[in-house]
């Protein structure tokens, strides 16, 4: 055996202690995996209560590891030391140990978290082996963990893909149900193709630049930092097509227009818990990959000398920012089904957080645009799956999500209604919840670069999202019920009340307290910064 | 005490203890909402025999909310917004009084109405831009339930409408928050070194009493320090800003220092350009001093890829905004499906509060912050106004349905608000705030009465009725009340804010953009607006002689008269508006000095001088030409003339 691997195997096994939290979740799924093939049929409710004790582990393990995360919430003084730990690439440059990663670990577990809470008494799983469902979206959540913090394109290939396919069964899991199967079928035709397309890229970076790492010191960000503005034209286009490739895989996993043609039939066609799921942490890792790209392939500062300048980055970002957002509105406003409508709008959401990505100045005091992308991710995180959780809530007694079918919801469960007028006023972006913050931050780093016309976007944007989000307020509050519903008589479990509730609560916070988390997400990005 | 902040506040705390009442207890709902409610209309009438107009803030309240936004909450009361407070709690409280009918939901209809009320109040005490702009969006979201849930068959349509225009206008205005935001440091007003002297001039005169205060005391910690500049209304250094990154203050102390280091230039009788040139100048929200740093805003920015005047876009942005509520014409459909579906009490609040809010903005944001605009569009302004008095007058003749009736006056009556704003004279102006709170009180009148008749008869088709006079007397010497002072008739309320108004309009002379374009003076459209005055008695008259006289319909026999909880709401709108007919003083002192200081601001924007004109009144006509600087950049097409004549008044 020769030396140089013993060393890096010890290495390798030593870094194992910057990877505990994705280790845990590991060990979880086994141990969910085993529990569920050991226990009858109708007790496998535990899988999900020892898979939600693991993550909240995973979780208590992420925050050992980043204690100056919660001194940073409390004051100022966490700021130093957060300054002093910047990247820490392990295992040869796969993956990466940073802030920017942590943070979006803790987006991803809490969102899967919650989406356990919520389908542990989802009634559309019911009798459908659903110990499974719990074990598929802890692996989801592995794939998740990993994409924030991949830094090789092989490692993000991989975990892109661990997340997919176990999505992909996801929004198949209720194999007789038509509409089920469809959108299994659809996501894994459409994600194969977009998986296929970004491979594709990658393999021509690796031949143009010799290494799949992004960071270092010949890492493809170095490399591509050092083509000059000379480029010559045709090899500069076509490294344009090839980044194209690259980052359609990205935007494919955010469901940004125009790649967005799968989610509004996956979204309907998947059991409403994994649509919850779907539109928050697969969405959230996309968006951590996707920017962690956007920082390390096109730097600031350079904007003259690189070949390709940052302004004419930040357009193309702009334009699909201003694409997705229209378009998820507009379709949504023709929308019956409440859940399919929650789809679309979820892609327009998409489209304020790329708008929010289009001001790349990254800096003390200059306009900072991905940190609001950031803030608007943890507010997205609560009001979405918030109002999903309700959705499911009303789910469970209505028997579908049909606009018919909820009408007069409010009369049968007045505080869930409640909840859900709030998460929908959030999703609008009114004050007083975080919804508002999200958006305003967003274009006050617009208005910063004079991006006028952008925040007009986002403003019309919203009138326009106003209208079908308050088309389900006034169906669940305002009209009378359908007589012809078949209802359920049983109660809500309390979980359910008490997961809207305390999102409600989360919101309002985020709305008149939101500093410290807004200072947090300035701080993660600053490893980014070149 | 924070009065304000209880002002605001109450109505808060009565909905999270409504919320925790269970439903079935209708009473105690009802007491705790009307207590709740009780509270502001207390401090209301306190600010009504209390408060003195000096034109200063009064009664304020300055806390740090968002400190690397620059947001604070910023509570105070001038002139301006006195009448609106005390005009906020009466109303306020009538509506709650008035829904104790409401059998629908008790629980929720009063935690939202109290929510409405908190939003309401919060928007006449607010003294931060992002401040004011939260407590606007507030109050939409009850509104859309209140109007959604507990109005008429058609309540859904008119609700959404409601939310959608007001929203739309909500999203101008946010752009203009934030794009005044962004230039209120000066930093794109780079071209303009005068202007941004003159800012800092402004801010700094700001700091003279924070220093006197130091001075007394030098060994003042940082808490102290903040606390004196807080309650100066001075925003707190922000250190993460690159404005004061350049210049190196790492400490309130060190900040405080290049404010005294002018004043003792000053102090010595030295120059003290360059040492005010040194001021650091950070963004801010707050009005007073976005007020004062008008000059910042003379510049121009490009929007689409087109040069705009920044301050005449933002203007247009901000009345839009405003003018939705207000309703001005263009903007006004939403108002008579609001008004006609919402509940009763809705409906009061609607016409009694909510409109005024409208013209509110425009005293206290749009004027103010962009004066130069305001001067340039009084004419178009004016015009829009004119067309709102007469065409309001000339749909509420048309309607049947009671209610509309008095929708379609509220827009007429509106437009007088904005002829005596456009004026830009204190007669005028300060008629246009009479005419506020008068309307509202009036309006609030006629929408309980209609509500009265509404529960006996169940329509409200003018048609229908006749001969109530003999049946229902109290009734109807009520609602004669009403008609009358809505009308403007000597001796009640709405005729002393209706001649202010048209004196004001008639002697107004402000040109700008209309000058030019037509030859069309305030005095040819006070003479147009006075045909409303006919109209409005001729809608009112004709309705009243449908409803009231005539042979009695048979069916209405049996009728009872106005019960006493319903005169309980009734009688106070009646004491105020003989009251105010006859005696009209106390609520022109209330707003009189602000008023004029507002507009004396708006006019030396341009570079008149209203003292001057005031003094001159008997001078035949004198032309004094203006800073073309000014208004060329109010224009939003840089074309416009640079003249503004001023010819003196009768």
């Amino acid at each position: 055996m020769p030396a140089g691997f013993e060393s890096i195997l010890n290495q390798n096994l030593q870094q194992f202690q910057y990877i505990l939290p994705e280790m845990m979740v590991i060990a979880t799924f086994i141990l969910a995996l085993i529990f569920d093939f050991a226990v009858p049929h109708h007790r496998r409710r535990s899988t999900a209560y020892i898979c939600i004790v693991g993550l909240i582990m995973a979780l208590w393990l992420n925050v050992q590891q980043n204690q100056h995360f919660v001194d940073l919430l409390k004051d100022k003084t966490g700021e130093s030391a957060l300054h002093s730990m910047q990247q820490l690439s392990i295992f040869q440059g796969m993956v990466v140990y940073d802030h920017f990663g942590t943070f979006f670990k803790f987006i991803v577990i809490l969102g899967t978290i919650a989406s356990l809470l919520l389908s542990i008494h989802a009634r559309e799983l019911f009798g459908k082996n659903h110990g499974e469902f719990y074990l598929l979206l802890v692996a989801v959540c592995v794939g998740g963990m990993f994409l924030a913090s991949s830094t090789n394109l092989l490692m993000i290939y991989l975990s892109l893909e661990s997340l997919s396919i176990v999505s992909y069964a996801m929004a198949g899991f209720l194999r007789r149900d038509r509409k089920s199967a469809e959108a299994g079928i659809k996501y894994v035709i459409y994600g194969a193709m977009a998986s296929g397309i970004m491979i594709f890229g990658m393999s021509y970076l690796y031949g143009m630049t010799g290494t799949l790492n992004m960071y270092g010191e010949n890492g493809i960000a170095a490399q591509l930092g050092g083509f000059q503005q000379t480029l010559e034209h045709g090899s500069r286009g076509g490294l344009v097509a090839v980044l194209a490739m690259v980052f359609a895989g990205f935007l494919y996993k955010i469901a940004a227009v125009p790649f967005h043609y799968w989610s509004p039939d996956v979204y309907e066609g998947a059991p409403t818990t994994a649509t919850g799921f779907f539109s928050v942490v697969p969405k959230a890792a996309g968006f951590a990959v996707l920017i962690r790209a956007v920082c390390a392939f096109f730097p600031v500062g350079t904007s003259q000398s690189h070949w390709l300048t940052t302004s004419a980055v930040e357009q193309v970002i702009g334009v699909i920012a201003i694409a997705t957002m229209t378009i998820g509105n507009l379709a949504a406003l023709g929308q019956t089904n409440a859940k399919r409508m929650l789809a679309y709008s979820s892609i327009a959401h998409a489209g304020y957080m790329l708008a929010g990505l289009s001001v790349l100045e990254v800096g003390k005091g200059a306009a900072d645009g991905p940190s609001s992308v950031l803030f608007y991710l943890v507010v997205y995180l609560f009001m979405n799956l918030g109002a999903f959780v309700v959705l499911v809530a009303l789910e469970n007694i209505f028997g579908g999500t049909d606009l018919r079918q909820l009408k007069g919801a409010a009369q049968r469960e007045p505080v869930l209604c409640a909840a859900l007028c709030a998460f929908l006023f959030s999703l609008t972006g009114l004050p007083p919840f975080g919804g508002f913050m999200g958006k305003y931050l967003i274009m006050w780093k617009l208005a910063d670069q004079k991006h006028y016309g952008m925040i007009m976007f986002i403003g019309i944007n919203s009138v326009v999202s106003l209208y079908y989000y308050m088309k389900l307020a006034k169906t669940v509050v305002i009209d009378k019920p359908d007589e012809e519903v078949i209802t359920t008589t049983e109660s809500t479990p309390f979980s359910y009340h008490a997961l809207a509730l305390c999102k409600c609560g989360a919101l309002v916070m985020l709305f008149f307290y939101f500093e410290p988390i807004q200072r947090l997400c300035r701080q993660v990005l600053e490893p980014l910064r070149f | 005490m924070p009065l304000l902040s209880l002002f605001v506040f109450a109505p808060v705390l009565g909905m999270f203890a409504i919320l925790c009442v269970p439903s079935k207890r209708a009473d105690i709902i009802k007491t705790i909402a009307s207590a709740a409610a009780a509270v502001p209309l207390f401090i209301g009438i306190y600010m009504f025999f209390t408060f003195n107009d000096d034109g200063k803030i009064h009664y304020y309240e300055n806390h740090v909310w968002i400190r690397s936004l620059n947001v604070y909450y910023k509570l105070g009361m001038d002139g301006i917004s006195a009448p609106m407070v005390v005009l906020s709690g009466l109303v306020g409280f009538i509506s709650v009084v008035a829904s104790w009918g409401i059998e629908k939901q008790i629980k929720g209809y009063f935690a939202l109405i109290l929510m409405l009320l908190a939003g309401m109040n919060g928007v006449f005490c607010a003294l931060d831009f992002f401040l004011f702009y939260v407590f606007w969006e507030v109050m939409l979201l009850p509104m859309y339930f209140l109007i959604g849930v507990w109005g008429g068959p058609k309540r859904v349509y008119a609700a959404i409408k409601f939310f959608l225009y007001t929203m739309a206008g909500s999203v101008l205005m946010l752009v203009a928050l934030l794009a005044g935001w962004y230039w209120s440091d000066g930093r794109y007003s780079g071209d303009m070194p005068e202007h941004v002297a003159q800012a800092k001039l402004a801010v700094y005169e700001q700091h003279v009493g924070v220093l006197e205060e130091l001075k007394a005391k030098p060994n003042a910690s940082e808490a102290e320090i903040e606390a004196s500049l807080l309650s100066h209304s001075v925003d707190l250094p922000n250190f993460d800003s690159p404005t004061f990154q350049e210049a190196q203050i790492k400490s309130l102390r060190a900040y405080i220092q290049k404010f005294s280091d002018v004043k003792k230039l000053k102090d010595a009788g030295q120059n003290i350009d360059d040492a005010v040139a040194a001021l650091p100048l950070d963004r801010t929200f707050d009005l007073m001093q976005l007020r004062a740093r008008y000059p910042l805003y003379l510049g121009k920015f490009t929007l689409f890829g087109r040069e705009f005047g920044f301050a005449g876009l933002m203007f247009v942005f901000l009345y839009i905004a405003f003018a939705i509520k207000v309703p001005v014409f263009p903007f006004h459909t939403w108002l008579p499906w609001a008004h006609v579906e919402a509940p009763t009490a809705i409906s009061v609040i609607l016409a009694g509060i909510l409109l005024k809010m409208g013209v509110y903005g425009f005293f206290r944001i749009a004027y103010p912050i962009f004066p130069t605009a305001a001067v340039y569009f009084a004419v178009p302004i004016a015009m829009l106004g004119v067309l709102n008095i007469i065409y309001g007058a000339c749909c509420a003749m048309a309607q049947t349905d009671l209610k509309k009736i008095v929708a379609y006056s509220s827009v007429s009556h509106m437009g007088y608000c904005m002829l005596g704003l456009a004026s830009l004279t204190d007669q005028g102006m300060t008629g246009s705030i009479l005419q506020m709170f008068n309307h509202g009180t009036s309006t609030s009148m006629m929408f309980l009465l209609v509500g009265v008749i509404y529960d006996r008869a169940h329509h409200r088709d003018v048609n229908k009725f006749g001969g109530l006079a003999a049946q229902l007397p109290v009734y109807t010497a009520l609602m004669t009340v009403a008609l009358f002072a809505s009308m403007g008739l000597p001796g009640l309320s709405g005729f002393i804010s209706e001649i202010l108004v048209f004196l004001g309009a008639f002697n107004s002379n402000i040109g700008g953009m209309g000058k030019s374009m037509i030859a069309m003076s305030f005095q040819s459209m006070t003479i147009i607006s006075a045909f409303g005055v006919v109209l409005t008695a001729g809608y009112l008259l004709w309705m009243m002689q449908r409803v009231f006289f005539g042979p009695l319909n048979e069916k209405y026999k049996g009728y009872a008269d106005v019960n006493s909880r319903e005169l309980f709401t009734l009688i106070p709108l009646v004491i105020v508006v003989i009251a105010l007919g006859v005696y009209p003083k106390p609520l022109i002192n209330m707003t009189q000095k602000s008023v004029e200081s507002t507009q004396q601001h708006v006019l030396a924007s341009v570079g008149i001088d209203d003292a001057e004109r005031t003094a001159t009144k008997s001078a035949a006509v004198k032309v004094s030409p203006v800073p073309a600087a000014a208004v060329t950049a109010a224009a939003v097409h840089a074309d416009a003339p640079a003249k503004i004549e001023e010819t003196a008044t009768r």
